[in-house]
Order: C-alpha cells, then structure tokens, then sequence
C-alpha cells in the first residue's frame, strides 16, 4: 500500500467520525446515534467507565509525556 | 441582570480565568519535549486532575454516578440500530490501526502516532491537541 492511500483511507475514516458526530447532531430521528448518547451509555457501565478513562489517560501519557 | 442562579459577573470572570488558565495549560503543555521531566510533570498534572474529578465524584456519588462496585446504574442502551455505523466505523478504525501498526514501515503505513508526530510540529497545533484531550476526558468524566 502507498502512502497515498494510507492518507486517503485516514482521512476517509476521520471524515466518517465527523460525519456521524454531525449526523447524530441533526435532529433526534435520524438513525445515528448522538456521539454524547454513545459515550454516556459506554461510561455508565462500571468497568467500560474505568476502561475509557484509562484509555484516555494512556492517551495524554502516549502523546504528550512518551 | 443575570437569572438568579445563573451566576453573574463573578461566574463570568471565574469562566474567563478557567479558560485562560486551560489555555496556559495547552500552551506550557505544548511547548515542553516529550521524555523530559517538564512534559511528564504537566501531563501527570492532568492525569491527577481526572483521579481527582473521579475520586470526587465516588465521594459524592448519587444515582446518576456509577461506581466499579455498583451493580446496576446502567442506562438505557440507545437502540441499537443507531449504534451500528459508530460501531463499522470505530471498528474499521481500530483495526485499520492494528493493521498499520503491525504492517510497517512507518513512511508507508501511518498510525495515528505517526500522524500526530506529522501534524503536531508546531506549538500552536499540539496545544490544540492538548485541548482536544483535555475536552474529550472532561465530556467522558461529565457523564
């Protein structure tokens, strides 16, 4: 595979994140579920919770500290 | 005149220092090097600030707060048809990650670190990201 099209698949899938996180934005009958309704039912379950803000704090410590 | 509990220009002037102090925050943060102590040290502030937010929120927990210990405090899954397209593309995201990450070289096959090295050469564009983290684990604790 290119370079290229790695680039163009990244950006693909980057653009499809934001075209549902605007799609759920829309109005509430559409069929894409609301980027906020999608993370409070993940952290509202006790270990998925604990999982995403580990997630998150591997993150910031990848990207930032290492 | 503001709404009674709707704060005035004491809660502006606490929201404009908030936010001038997330910004220096980003800023400093941005301008350190990773693997030195500064960037460690500001990093490891953040990471303490969300223990702090969680450890705060288990302390005054009500119905709403879930805890690794609850039992229930579940809420309603949205239907699941709505979950499907985040699900295909989170999917396709993460193993298109996998797939990046073990296939190698890195001039060939981008991973999103190899991307953020790219896009994050300046101070102004790493503060962002810095921001970008800092929202998104404030939106995750909020919840």
């Amino acid at each position: 595979m290119t370079h290229s099209l790695d680039v163009a698949l990244w950006s693909l899938l980057a653009a499809a994140l934001v075209a549902l996180t605007l799609l759920g934005l829309l109005d509430r009958g559409h069929p894409v579920a609301r980027f906020g309704t999608v993370s409070s039912w993940v952290v509202h379950r006790p270990w998925w919770r604990a999982a995403v803000l580990l997630g998150w704090m591997w993150l910031g410590w990848h990207f930032f500290a290492r | 005149m503001s709404p009674p509990g709707r704060g005035g220009p004491g809660r502006v002037i606490l929201l404009a220092v908030a936010a001038a102090g997330v910004g220096g925050y980003c800023w400093v943060t941005a301008g350190t090097t990773p693997f030195t102590w500064p960037a460690d040290l500001l990093t490891a502030l953040a990471l303490a600030g969300l223990v702090a937010v969680v450890a705060l929120q288990a302390s005054h927990r009500d119905a709403t707060v879930p805890h690794l210990c609850d039992r229930v405090a579940v809420s309603e899954p949205p239907p699941f048809a709505t979950l499907v397209p985040w699900l295909v593309v989170v999917g396709a995201l993460v193993a298109f990650e996998l797939w990046n990450f073990v296939a190698g070289p890195r001039s060939t096959h981008l991973t999103v670190s190899s991307i953020y090295d790219d896009l994050a050469r300046s101070q102004g564009t790493r503060a962002l990201c810095v921001l970008a983290w800092l929202v998104l684990g404030w939106h995750l604790v909020r919840r």
